[in-house]
Order: C-alpha cells, then sequence, then structure tokens
C-alpha cells in the first residue's frame, strides 16, 4: 500500500501545481492583473480597474481554459498511441491527424485565397476547417484499422497518410500568397490566444468526450499496453477497443490542433515522464495524471512564452519545446530504461 | 486421468493465402484428457504455434471442430473462451513499469466488465497463482527487470490466475537454463496434477521426455500420440530427424550427431568411462570409432592409466606423441586437420 500513499501525494501536488499555474497564469502577461482583481471575478466584488475585468473575460480565462483542455488532450491522446502502438516514439499525431487539420486549415488560409475567397479566413473557419480536415484523417484510418490486424502497418499506414497529406499542405504553401503563408506558418506554431468565449463550450464539450472515452477504455488500454495476443486471449475484442481508443485520440487530438494549433512536445513528453515519476504503467492511474501533467505543463510553456511584462509573445511551440526538451533528455538520461 | 476436455475432430490447422490454403497441416483427431499434460514436438515451422493459435482461437482453423467439454470451439467467444482457455503466447509480455502483481491481475479481467474492480476473491487467486510459482516476494517487483526464469514462472502464475480448466503455452521453456526448463515442466505438472489440461509446444525434447504424460509428435504427414516411451518404441521419434544427421539412439537414449566420416579411429585400453569419452571426442573430431584393433584405422589412441594419472597416446607405440587431457589430443589432431 507503499505505492497507494505515493500516489495519493503525487496527485494531490499535480493538482496544487496546477491550480499555482493557472492562477500565474491568469496574473501575468502583457499587462499584470493584481491578485484582487482575480478575486473580485471569481468570488464578486469590485474591480480595481474595469479594464482589467474585460482582460479576463476575453482573454485570460479563455486561454487558460484552452491551456487545460489542449494539455490535457494532448497528453491523454499521446499516453494512447504509445500504448496502442507500444512505442516510445508514437504521439498525438502519429495517425496524421495534425496533417489533416493543416491540411484544412492550409486550404481555408491559402487555396480559398488564391480563389479570392476570403471570408472563410476567419477564426471559426481555421477551426472549422482543422476539424474537417481531422476529422475526414480519422475516418481513413479508423476504415484501415477494421481491416488490418497488424498494429505496425497501421503506424506505418498513418504515418503514410500522413506524409502524403503535408505533401499536399507543401504545394498550397508553395503557391500560397506571402501574407498567407505567414498567417499560415503562426497558426503551425501554435497557440492558446485564438480560442473566443463562444467556441470554448464546444471545444470543453468534445475534449470531455475524448477523455471519458479514454477513462472508459482503461482496462483494454492496460492489456493492449502488454500485447495484442495477450489481449485477445483474455477475450478483449482487439480491432473494436482499437477502433474505439482511435476515436478517442482524434477526437482529442484533432479538437485541440483545431482550436490551438499543432502543439507536438506536450503529447509525446509528457506520458513519459509521467510513468517515470508514477512508475506504473496501469492505465487507472496513468491516464488522469497525464490529463493534469499535460495541462499544467501547457500552462508553464505559456506563461513564459507570453513573456510577463512584455508586449511580446513567442510561438508557443518553440517555447515548450525548448523548455521542455532539456527536461525531458535530463529524466531519460537518468531513468534510462524509459520504454523497453 | 479421465474424461475428455478438449476432442479434435478433423482439425485442419494452417495459414490461407487468398483461396488456396498457403500451408496447412493435414486434419488429425486427438483428445486431452482431465489433468494431462501434453508436450506438441515437432521441426521448425512444421505448425506447432499455429496449430495452438488455432486451439486458443487466435486464429479460424481450416476445417474439423474442436469440442472444449462437449461445446464447439466456434460457438464461444470472448471471455467466456477466457474462462475456459488461458494462453500464453511465446512472444514476451511488453511490460515496463508493471509489477509481478499488476501483471498478474490481468488475468482476472475476464470475470469482470470493463469498471467492475477486482474483488477480495480475486486479490486471493492472484496471491495463491503467485506463491504456487514461488515469486511471492517478487510481487512488487517490475516484470522487465526479472530474469527469464522468473518471468516465466509469472507466465504461469498468469495462467493460473486466469483460473481455466485448460492452459496453453507456447515454448515455456525456450531461453532457460536446463533447471528452469525442469522447474517451468514440473510448475505445468503440479497444475496438471490439480486437474488442469496443459497443451505445451516444446523443442526440449529432454525435459519433455522427463516430465509429460503424453506426446503430441508432429510429423509433416500426421500427428502421432503416445506417453513418452510409445513414441520412442514405435520408432517414430527418428521420423522427426528424416533426412538430418541427428538420429535418437534407442539404447542410450540419447540423440546422436552423426557426421560424415570414412576415417577409422581406434581406441584401445582404459577404463570404460575414458574410453567412452575419448571416443566421444574422436566422434566430435569427425572419426569412427572402433574399440578394437583395426587394420586400415587411420589413427590409433591408446590410453594408459598409470597411479590414477591418465595418459593418451597417439600411435601404436610409446615413441608417438603423448597427451595428458582429451583436449590436448584435440588441438594436436585439429592442428594436422588445419594444415
Amino acid at each position: 500500500m507503499q505505492g497507494r500513499t505515493r500516489n495519493t501525494v503525487l496527485f494531490v501536488s499535480l493538482i496544487v501545481v496546477l491550480l499555482l499555474l493557472a492562477l500565474l497564469s491568469l496574473l501575468l502577461g502583457s499587462v499584470a492583473i493584481p491578485l484582487a482583481d482575480i478575486n473580485a471575478y471569481l468570488l464578486g466584488g469590485s474591480f480595481t480597474d474595469e479594464v482589467n475585468l474585460a482582460i479576463l473575460q476575453n482573454f485570460r480565462i479563455p486561454k487558460v481554459v484552452s491551456a487545460l483542455l489542449a494539455g490535457s488532450a494532448l497528453a491523454v491522446s499521446g499516453l494512447q498511441m504509445q500504448t496502442v502502438f507500444r512505442n516510445p516514439l508514437a504521439g498525438p499525431y502519429v495517425l496524421g491527424i495534425s496533417s489533416g487539420a493543416s491540411l484544412g486549415v492550409a486550404l481555408v488560409l491559402m487555396g480559398f485565397s488564391a480563389f479570392g475567397l476570403s471570408f472563410w479566413g476567419s477564426q471559426v473557419g481555421t477551426v472549422v476547417a482543422a476539424l474537417v480536415g481531422s476529422l475526414l484523417v480519422l475516418m481513413l484510418i479508423l476504415a484501415v484499422s477494421v481491416r488490418v490486424r497488424d498494429i505496425m502497418t497501421l503506424l506505418i499506414l498513418g504515418m503514410m497518410f500522413g506524409t502524403a497529406v503535408s505533401a499536399v499542405t507543401s504545394l498550397l504553401q508553395y503557391f500560397g500568397s506571402e501574407t498567407s503563408l505567414k498567417n499560415f506558418v503562426i497558426w503551425t506554431m501554435g497557440s492558446l490566444g485564438g480560442v473566443g468565449r463562444q467556441q470554448l463550450w464546444l471545444y470543453a464539450l468534445l475534449v470531455m468526450l475524448g477523455l471519458v472515452l479514454a477513462w472508459t477504455y482503461v482496462r483494454p488500454l492496460n492489456v493492449l499496453g502488454i500485447g495484442d495476443t495477450y489481449a485477445r486471449s483474455l477475450g478483449f475484442n482487439v480491432k473494436k477497443t482499437r477502433f474505439l481508443i482511435f476515436l478517442s485520440t482524434s477526437l482529442l487530438a484533432g479538437t485541440a490542433t483545431a482550436f490551438n494549433g499543432p502543439i507536438a512536445f506536450v503529447g509525446i513528453a509528457v506520458p513519459h515522464l509521467v510513468r517515470m515519476v508514477f512508475r506504473t504503467s496501469n492505465h487507472a492511474i496513468l491516464v488522469p495524471a497525464s490529463a493534469l501533467a499535460g495541462a499544467a505543463t501547457l500552462l508553464l510553456c505559456d506563461i513564459f512564452a507570453q513573456l510577463p511584462g512584455s508586449a511580446t509573445v513567442l510561438p508557443l511551440n518553440s517555447v515548450a519545446s525548448l523548455m521542455g526538451i532539456p527536461v525531458v533528455i535530463y529524466i531519460v538520461l537518468k531513468n534510462k530504461r524509459v520504454v523497453s | 486421468m479421465n474424461g475428455i476436455v478438449i476432442d479434435i475432430k478433423g482439425l485442419v490447422s494452417g495459414y490461407r493465402n487468398g483461396s488456396a490454403s498457403a500451408y496447412s497441416y493435414p486434419a488429425f483427431n486427438a483428445v486431452a484428457l482431465h489433468g494431462e499434460l501434453i508436450a506438441l514436438i515437432g521441426r521448425n515451422g512444421v505448425g506447432k504455434s499455429t496449430l495452438l493459435r488455432t486451439l486458443a482461437q487466435l486464429q479460424p482453423s481450416l476445417d474439423g471442430n474442436v469440442l472444449i467439454k462437449g461445446v464447439n470451439l466456434r460457438q464461444i467467444a470472448g471471455s467466456e473462451f477466457a474462462q475456459l482457455v488461458s494462453f500464453i503466447p511465446s512472444e514476451p509480455a511488453h511490460a515496463s513499469h508493471t509489477t509481478v502483481y499488476e501483471f498478474v491481475s490481468m488475468a482476472r479481467y475476464p470475470y469482470h466488465g470493463w469498471f467492475e474492480a477486482l474483488n477480495g476473491d480475486d486479490r486471493k487467486l492472484v496471491d495463491v497463482a503467485i506463491s504456487a510459482v514461488g515469486m511471492l516476494n517478487f510481487r512488487h517487483r517490475f516484470i522487465d527487470n526479472l530474469s527469464d526464469g522468473e518471468r516465466q514462472r509469472v507466465m504461469i502464475a498468469f495462467a493460473i490466475a486466469q483460473d481455466t480448466p485448460i492452459i496453453m503455452m507456447d515454448e515455456p521453456t525456450a531461453f532457460l537454463d536446463l533447471p528452469n526448463k525442469f522447474e517451468v515442466m514440473r510448475l505445468l505438472r503440479e497444475q496438471a496434477l490439480k486437474g488442469k489440461t496443459i497443451i505445451i509446444s516444446t523443442h526440449d525434447l529432454q525435459t519433455a521426455f522427463g516430465l509429460v504424460d503424453t506426446i503430441w509428435l508432429m510429423l509433416p504427414d500426421g500427428i502421432r500420440v503416445g506417453a513418452p516411451e510409445d513414441i520412442v518404441l514405435s520408432g517414430n521419434l527418428n521420423r522427426l530427424m528424416d533426412n538430418t544427421p541427428v538420429f535418437f539412439d534407442l539404447k542410450s537414449g540419447q540423440f546422436i550427431y552423426k557426421q560424415q566420416s570414412n576415417q577409422i579411429a581406434c581406441v584401445l585400453g582404459g577404463s570404460s568411462n575414458i574410453k567412452k569419452w575419448t571416443s566421444h571426442a574422436l566422434r566430435r573430431m569427425g572419426y569412427e570409432v572402433e574399440l578394437s584393433p583395426i587394420a586400415d584405422a587411420s589413427i590409433y589412441v591408446q590410453i594408459q592409466e598409470h597411479e590414477g594419472k591418465v595418459q593418451w597416446i597417439l600411435g601404436r607405440n610409446d615413441r608417438n606423441p603423448t597427451f595428458d587431457s582429451i583436449r590436448n589430443i584435440c588441438i594436436y589432431l585439429k592442428g594436422k586437420l588445419l594444415q
């Protein structure tokens, strides 16, 4: 039972860290907001400055919420893919989800503008396009997954689809105008800022759906992690289980990418860190722990990306990689046995 | 040991490639009884794993039927089947950061829905299974930190915890040292004595012959069923080695590798054990050995024992090279071969 106490301590500290980071993320930014105003917003009271209310409502709160959603979605989908493919290099995007989303966005930002259609280039337009793009790739993957049993074949097919779709995106980039190209490149760098308050409920709904699905599949994930043959001889229908796990992964990664752009790092690194810190492969622990840790990681990255006190905002993807990779390398070298 | 648990009727296992069967093993009939420990023996590629996987419902049969306790295999599916048969594949479990206890607990999944937690009975069964293989002190160790022998014992615990009347294991003794091979067989035998029907595939004839009840010998033209001794006396064991330089010596109970040789070595003198092992060495070096003087022999080895020391003289008289160990004669003979 020593392990259980240890896990409780870890979970409690993770939640405390997450709350602190969320608070910090509300306070810091190009304009520092005093704690009293956050208190006023959350618990009711008067603001020191009414502008702060507007900033909180329209920017900071949506940003923190989308960091929580994207972080947990990406980490959990990455965990699922690493388990299903039994491959430490897998992440939320191995199935080609981000390539699909990118193609959708590229079409909206560059393809349509070539035909003089600009009304789609709105924020809602990119979200819808990214969702549709990842959905199409998802359907392709699911169609293949019910026919192919071998997991390595699936992995290769997923990567091939992704590469093919990326090639089309490259073509669009090649022919795209300079402005639209820049807009697209900025989208690929990821941002927590762009989600409007009205879209948050949809974002939250889709991510919650994916997380619930992931939580439902804790036991099949445990067994699939051991090996497909073990799963089958324990009476699990591997193809069906895999289908639903892919559905959950695509929902999570697709939604997060649609709203916040492709953020690669969190989905690959966080599941590793969680496995090493919690020292288990039991998904009843790994799924919630990855969700919490993913959210915390993304919040932390965003706090740095905002360069508190300055008006400049660095691209989230670059900050995440630059900050996170040294940490991951350190932990990997310290632990050596990451995944056998 | 009576009561038919598995009844195989005209089963054809194999792989189908398109409409034609790419590989199939001839149809056969066999029964596995209550408490019977069966070893599936055959050459590489004859279809042992395929047969086991077919019996474990991991791949469809091409023809015929398998009845488990009178019910057709095809009519039992999913977790219901997982409560009848536990199958341990030859590929190792991919289990980093998984403790022995966590791993063996998964064997209880077929008895519960996805949300139903394992109850006290499950935990008790898991503990019983782990202690049955003597791994109770290792229950909180990670699987990937175990030795091959320990890991294989955990696999048996997994099968025990699944609590099925039938256990199938694909090559449970591969990669193990001799004591561990016997230990695995002993554990399986113990389970058979508790009434489980166990089918394993193996290449370890020595271990299998020592401990199993029945051999299913998979020859290319069909299965021969019998006690290990029946298989030996029927001469079928040598059919296993058809077209190979290996044969089974009925008298010594050993497998002998017969080298192509037209050179004869005469071994003379010495006590019977020294003579036997000197002959062994010379056969290894490619000679045919005669224990009486022969005129056209290529070499003569005289063994002299004197005050507990043994000497080997190569040739017929005392002036010939003399050696104080078998290794040194071998080095000398090999040196001549290499010239």
